[in-house]
């Protein structure tokens, strides 16, 4: 080689860009070692630890809310909660009851258009029919008018008014409300099962993953064999089931998702068992084994934290598949019985040709509500993955 | 007020920072990202070398990643020239932006995030004349013809530069157990090279290539040909990445940590083998390690960087026999030899890299710095040329330390 | 290879076992003088239930003996019947259960082939177009409608296709499989068929394609950061060849693995969507005699689901060895 060759231009100048705000604290892309803590004030702060950074729960906070489409999934989650627990608290007043020489009487006071769950708007319209006959005696022609009074005794497919905020269904039931209520009932319904598969999931997938051998495979084969078992068809025996037997209607809608969470642990069971296999390869297990840490601590503050995000994400997720679950129960009739309200009950009078096409009032409304609840929980929980994700940078 | 203090103090970005943060980068990236996938005439692009015996010029080069929490000056003005026919060795710390650098040059940079903010990377290329159409003139001979062209890689649209990557620049990478595509044979993957870049070749011919190839990096082609990557030792596949960037006989290979994932027995093999192609192809290599006995035994020039910047470069020897930097000595003193005297202490840099965002206008070797002194203080040193071809970017050699 | 198989088909004969154990104790569960009155009503409903079958029944599955050696002989009864196919006789049908769910299932199977073709085809270059573009407008949207594809409750969306396309404007047919108002052979037939089908396939195409198409747009990401697209990148390959034949082909390898675990949805039929447009599919079907308690019906059909899940799953085992190179099958 040539010794006399240049190997280098000047050192250009330092160029800073216009939009940048040189005084702005970032973080850095390939030095992360140093969570830097201190405060950066420029000159006396030690040049590795000049940056500011967010906590992680900030973090997370600022990524989850910086997504338009999880703050919309989280107005939507709320506002139905709101919707179905406070919602009827307005409306239900309309049940006076009074005590009379010790006997408590039930008066409505429908008028002021509040309604409850399995109250009938019985106040009926009557219906005038007129007939009008003539006869012709002796020359003189008598006109006769004879009218018809029918009652209909209940307010049945009013249209939406002042009085019924959506109109009423065919048995003059409050369409508004009963939304409210059965969004309870939705609600209520998805949460436990959720919860519920959350506890099995996490306990039978922690024992597998944690302990492995026979355990993990027996825990393994029997999720194997429930993820084998049909859904829907299974629950239609589980209903028939549960007709044979003297458990109030009200409650075997509750029984069935019980009997839901039985065969749906195995998925979020799976999650953890495959987290915690992997996490038990890690260092910072291997140093809790060397610390020699009981079995508990290991399990309850090494191992559970590192599986919440995933888990989190995966309740919020499961939260809106179970709400659809619980509809297309009601829908196929398997959930709560008449008198009591559900949204895909209220779907199910559409089977009626009639309803479907002339009064969509009645039937809309019930499945838009399923669609907020389901969207709404798919954001946050979507928005919460991407959060929750420390590979994904924007 | 108390709380926004109290955020202050635990150091935690306030949100109005992250949306002012978030509000410029989005500016910039959108500015950049328009700029890469622009269309472009040739001659937008087509540029001259400062000095016709180089055959890469990164010139003022600045790569930065947007991130949410501010502008990372990854690569923060950085420029060195690798000349015709020679090893340059980049060392540094990991962090100081010598990968970035390569991959700056490749245009591999991962955006929307990383950006090539400014700068120039020039090049010399050498490739197949090409009519209007994009296809190879043929001269009378039946030969196709070649024509040089110097283009700046950094103001290239992203479209184009597939004519440069593989042809003219390849790249070896850092992680050999991840770089190959598992779902296609090591044959599969050897033969696409020959077929997208020599102009007609054949299946068979390029198998041929290929076979040549594999014989260069000393594998027996006929063991891994059909072979799937994974069924290959980490050596092996890496030898088999040397194969896959030689195989289009390429004037700048960039080896990017190229024995970093390898057991040291592995790791002088393809060292020797990365010398012998070199002296084979007649090419250049841009050798980026942190290994300083690696860079001893291959280089012919050196450049360190820290923090983003070049603080040294020069001959293989000025900067071994002869360095200036207090961290390029700093460094020189951390390697453990067999002569250093039991119970003398191995040196080691005290501190940690620096962050290289929010950068003070001084020297960024300050605060580990031994020879610190008060005009450390000012502003960033410049490059001071200390003989025709080394250069130190520090306060000691500055003429400001003369007036003192 | 042989080996794994053998192995994996044990697997599949055990999880078996176990389904149809539990699907038998739930039977079992039911008092017998519920199942009679269940019977006595199939045969108020008009279906002539022959005393014959009843007592069939009865002995198939051992019914009447509560004994624990009595379950037990019951349900080896049960399964010997069901190894030779027999699934017993359905009360609604008169008609053998295995006969009547190889009947219906060309149908259910047309709707669900069709659906499934068009879902793959519109949801995989959606997803890699969304992945490509990731944080575009284009990502954007896809986004939103996959959510909207995975929210909707396929009841309540059917029944506005059906009140939008089929009751308001008359477009197609609302329900059923034929006309029956005109007797139809040869090319026309078909058309009618065709025609029938059109909303229910739609309906299941735009509920199903927001799952893939995220399962598409996830895998192509995940690939898009991997090392070795940046290999191919830096090779000079053009960006299209490096998504479509680089990227797309490590993105097949779930996607393929899925295509297998589709097998019981292909044959068991919707059952909510052809219940909603009165298709005669084994869905709708099933559906029927579950309600009105025809017990042999139902545990036949839950077994038929659940062989069809095990083979599923079977296959998408199978096909990721082939699919992918780096699975060996030992």
């Amino acid at each position: 080689m040539e010794e006399n060759k240049t190997l280098a231009i000047e050192q250009e100048e330092i160029l800073d860009l216009p939009v940048e705000p040189t005084d702005l604290p970032a973080e850095p892309v390939e030095i992360v070692e140093e969570p830097a803590a201190e405060a950066a004030a420029e000159e006396n702060v030690p040049l590795d630890r000049n940056v500011r950074l967010m906590s992680p729960t900030r973090m997370v906070m600022r990524r989850f809310f910086r997504s338009r489409l999880s703050i919309v999934g989280l107005i939507m989650v709320i506002s139905l909660f709101l919707f179905s627990f406070v919602g009827p608290l307005f409306f239900a007043e309309s049940m006076h009851k009074e005590t009379i020489n010790g006997v408590t009487v039930e008066t409505y006071t429908p008028d002021n258009g509040k309604w409850g769950e399995t109250e009938l708007d019985e106040t009926g319209r009557l219906d005038y029919a007129t007939a009008e006959s003539t006869y012709t005696v002796d020359g003189v022609t008598y006109t006769v008018y004879q009218t018809t009074e029918t009652e209909l005794k209940d307010n049945s497919y009013s249209p939406p008014s002042s009085r019924h905020i959506l109109g009423t269904d065919k048995e003059g039931y409050d369409i508004f409300v009963r939304l409210m209520y059965g969004g309870r009932i939705s609600l209520i319904v998805s949460f436990l099962a959720v919860f519920l598969i959350t506890i099995l999931g996490v306990v039978l997938g922690g024992l597998a993953g944690y302990f492995g051998g026979w355990i993990d495979n027996l825990i393994m084969r029997i999720s194997d064999i429930l993820m084998c078992l049909p859904g829907v068809p299974i629950l239609l025996i589980i209903h028939t089931l549960l007709e044979a037997t003297n458990v109030p209607k009200e409650y075997r809608i509750y029984l069935m998702m019980i009997y839901l969470t039985f065969i749906s642990w195995t998925g979020t069971a799976r999650l953890v068992r495959g987290q915690i296999l992997s996490l038990r390869e890690q260092e910072f297990m291997v140093a809790a084994e060397a610390m020699g840490y009981s079995t508990g601590r290991k399990i309850f503050k090494h191992l559970v934290p590192n599986v919440m995000p995933q888990l989190i994400v995966q309740m919020t997720l499961s939260l809106g598949s179970m709400i659809l679950y619980e509809s297309t129960l009601s829908y196929l009739n398997l959930g709560v019985p008449a008198p009591y309200a559900a949204w895909g009950t209220m779907i199910n009078v559409i089977n009626d040709t009639d309803v479907l096409q002339h009064y969509p009032f009645i039937w809309v409304p019930a499945g838009i509500c399923i669609v907020i609840a389901v969207l709404g929980f798919n954001f946050v929980g979507d928005g919460l993955r991407d959060a929750l994700d420390p590979k994904a940078r924007r | 007020m108390a709380g926004k203090n109290k955020k202050a103090e635990r150091g935690y970005l306030t949100g109005r920072e992250i949306r002012a943060i978030a509000k410029a980068n989005a500016k910039e990236i959108r500015r950049l990202e328009a700029y890469k996938n622009r269309k472009a005439d040739e001659e937008e692009f087509l540029t001259e070398m400062h000095d016709p015996d180089n055959i890469l010029e990164i010139d003022g080069l600045h790569t930065y990643f947007y991130t949410e929490q501010g502008v990372v000056k990854a690569v923060n003005g950085v420029s060195y020239n690798v000349p015709k026919h020679s090893v340059v060795g980049v060392v540094g710390e990991s962090g100081c932006g010598k990968s970035v650098t390569s991959m700056s040059v490749m245009r591999l940079i991962q955006g929307p995030t990383g950006q090539i903010a400014d700068g120039s990377i020039r090049f010399q290329s050498k490739d197949f004349k090409r009519d209007a159409k994009g296809n190879p003139v043929k001269a009378e001979d039946g030969s196709f013809e070649m024509e040089e062209k110097i283009y700046d890689i950094a103001k290239m649209p992203i479209r184009e530069i597939h004519r440069l990557r593989g042809k003219q620049i390849a790249m070896i990478f850092q992680e050999p157990m991840t770089s190959l595509n598992p779902v296609f044979t090591i044959g599969q993957q050897l033969d696409e090279v020959t077929l997208i870049h020599i102009p007609g070749a054949t299946k068979q011919q390029a198998k041929e290539k290929s076979y040549e190839m594999l014989r260069l990096v000393g594998i027996i082609p006929e063991n891994v040909y059909n072979a799937f990557p994974h069924e290959l030792s980490g050596g092996m596949r890496q030898r088999v990445m040397i194969a896959m960037a030689l195989a289009a006989e390429p004037r700048l290979i960039i080896a990017d940590e190229p024995t970093t994932a390898l057991d040291v027995t592995i790791q002088a093999q393809i060292l020797e083998l990365l010398q012998d192609i070199k002296n084979k192809i007649d090419g250049s290599i841009l050798l980026i390690t942190h290994d300083l006995g690696v860079i001893a035994e291959m280089a012919d020039y050196v450049v360190v960087m820290y923090a983003g910047k070049v603080i040294e470069k020069g001959t293989v020897m000025e900067i071994f026999q002869d360095p200036r930097h207090p961290y390029t000595i700093g460094l020189q003193k951390s390697k453990p030899t067999m002569t250093l005297d039991d119970g003398v202490e191995l040196y080691n840099i005290p501190g940690n890299v620096p962050n290289p965002t929010n950068m003070p206008n001084h020297c960024y070797f300050k605060e580990r710095c031994a020879s610190c002194t008060a005009c450390c203080n000012g502003e960033y040193p410049e490059m001071v040329q200390v003989s025709p071809t080394h250069f130190v970017a520090c306060h000691l050699y500055g003429e400001e330390a003369h007036n003192d | 290879m042989f080996k794994y198989i053998v192995k994996r088909l044990a697997l599949a004969v055990l999880i078996l076992l176990g389904v149809s154990m539990i699907i038998y104790f739930l039977i079992r569960l039911m008092p017998v003088d519920f199942i009679q009155s269940k019977i006595d009503a199939i045969s108020r409903g008009g279906a002539t239930v022959d005393e014959n079958m009843v007592q069939a029944m009865y002995e198939m599955y051992g019914l009447g003996d509560d004994s624990f050696g009595g379950i037990l002989k019951g349900y080896v009864n049960w399964l010997g019947a069901l190894c030779k196919f027999d699934l017993g006789t359905s009360f609604v049908y008169s008609r053998p259960v295995a006969d009547i769910i190889v009947e219906k299932m060309g149908v259910s199977f047309a709707v669900a082939f069709i659906a499934t073709v068009f879902e793959f085809l519109i949801a995989i270059p959606l997803g890699i177009t969304a992945a490509t573009h990731q944080y575009s407008l284009r990502d954007y949207v896809v986004t939103v409608l996959v959510m909207v594809g995975i929210s909707l409750p396929s009841f309540f969306f059917g029944n506005i296709l059906k009140d939008l396309l089929a009751l308001k404007t008359g477009w197609f047919p609302p329900s059923g499989l034929i006309d029956s108002s005109v007797t139809n052979t040869g090319i026309n037939l078909l058309l009618d068929y065709v025609q029938h089908m059109v909303i229910p396939i739609l309906t299941i195409v735009i509920l199903s394609i927001g799952a893939r198409m995220r399962m598409t747009r996830t895998n192509m990401l995940e690939v898009l950061n991997s090392d070795y697209i940046r290999t191919a990148r830096a090779k000079g390959l053009k960006e299209r060849v490096v998504i479509n034949k680089h990227a797309f082909r490590n993105t097949l390898i779930p996607l393929v693995t899925s295509m297998a675990g589709l097998l019981p949805t292909l044959f068991s039929g919707a059952i909510i969507t052809e219940q909603v447009f009165d298709l005669p599919g084994i869905g709708n079907v099933a559906l029927d005699a579950m309600n009105r308690g025809d017990i042999p019906f139902i545990m036949g059909y839950n077994m038929f689901l659940a062989l069809l899940s095990v083979i599923g799953v079977l296959l998408a085992d199978l096909m990721y060895a082939v699919v992918d190179p780096r699975v060996k099958l030992e």
